[in-house]
């Protein structure tokens, strides 16, 4: 693992929650991102909601969380984050969520047998947005999230390679 | 100057425009048809170490073009790099996009049981861009199988040689950075 690609200077990072995104949910994905901060000590990700948005995934300049209900990809796929990158800085961001396979909770609501926790979800693709790729061991960046499990906190190791980066 | 001998300049300078302009557009017309994309430069008077100077070699004899079809990719030497190793992959990859953080990738893997004769291959964008997460490509000799290639995501456009990696006992790989200090550039190229 380790980032590779990044926002260079171009921090904080504004990640727009779009409409089709349940709004129960967005406590959770808002603090998502506030886990990342946390763990560096200053803001890097900055998560809202706009329901004004028009937009579908792709290069538009703007960084949102899709709620896909009908997935085309893998049905093992949980969720999707796509960067366009310039040379090795990032400039725009999408994260499509794949609710049409999997079914998620909240994580006041504890851990729900065969739900996704879509906290620990959201700090994982968060990491992906802000450049990290998967990592087997201990961490959020591992690549498949079980059901009903809590992965929350950014390890040591992953702080510190978002941290050399930033 | 009489008229005979100004006549005969007058011929002579438009024999040569007209002559120049056929050169020209016949050099602009193969440009277009087959384009180098670059070229390898002297390893004279660089300090490299025994493994450095068999990857220079094995680099600087490569070379890879680009026409309307697709990719050539020239191995002059591919029998004798097949006489001690398994095989040959290339590994090209979308340098403009990430998915999970990694840059969608192409490899094409030619076995060197199957190479009989020093390789000239023409990949073809057909079955560059027909290869995705669901299928691998039978093709030309080898086989072409990718990573964060997605059906229902546009193909990528951007793409440079990302590897060239040789299995076998005394296998090795060379990344990007070795290729660009050979030719002084990457091998990029655009799918539109």
């Amino acid at each position: 693992m380790g980032v590779r690609i990044s926002w260079k200077n171009s921090t904080p990072v504004t990640l727009l929650i779009h409409r089709s995104v349940p709004e129960k949910f967005d406590q959770d994905i808002i603090s998502a991102g506030q886990r990342w901060n946390s763990a560096l000590g200053r803001s890097i990700l900055t998560v809202r909601r706009d329901n004004s948005l028009e937009n579908s995934p792709g290069k538009d300049g703007l960084n949102i969380i899709y709620w896909q209900t009908s997935w085309e990809g893998s049905t093992k796929e949980q969720a999707r984050t796509s960067t366009s990158v310039d040379i090795s800085k990032i400039i725009d961001a999408d994260i499509k969520i794949n609710a049409q396979n999997f079914a998620y909770s909240l994580t006041a609501a504890g851990a729900i047998p065969s739900q996704i926790n879509l906290e620990s979800l959201m700090v994982h693709e968060m990491g992906h947005v802000i450049g990290l790729t998967h990592f087997e061991e201990d961490g959020v960046m591992q690549p498949q999230l079980p059901a009903s499990k809590l992965r929350l906190y950014p390890s040591n190791y992953e702080q510190t390679e978002v941290a050399c980066e930033y | 100057m009489n008229t005979k001998t100004m006549k005969l300049l007058v011929f002579s300078l438009t024999s040569i425009a007209v002559l120049g302009w056929i050169g020209w557009s016949v050099y602009q017309k193969s440009e277009l048809q087959s384009r180098q994309i670059a070229e390898a430069k002297s390893k004279s008077g660089l300090n490299l170490t025994d493994k450095q100077a068999e990857k220079w070699t094995v680099v600087e004899k490569f070379n890879l073009r680009q026409n309307n079809e697709g990719l050539q990719i020239e191995i002059p030497h591919a029998l004798d790099l097949c006489q001690d190793q398994e095989s040959i992959h290339f590994v090209f990859k979308a340098y403009e996009i990430a998915f999970a953080g990694n840059n969608p990738r192409i490899t094409y893997s030619l076995s060197c049981q199957t190479i009989e004769s020093n390789m000239f291959n023409l990949l073809s964008f057909k079955d560059f861009t027909a290869v995705n997460d669901k299928n691998s490509i039978r093709t030309n000799g080898g086989y072409l199988r990718s990573s964060q290639i997605y059906t229902d995501e546009a193909f990528p456009e951007s793409w440079l040689l990302s590897e060239i990696q040789i299995v076998g006992l005394n296998g090795f790989i060379i990344n990007e950075y070795e290729i660009q200090k050979v030719f002084g550039q990457n091998f990029e190229f655009k799918i539109h």
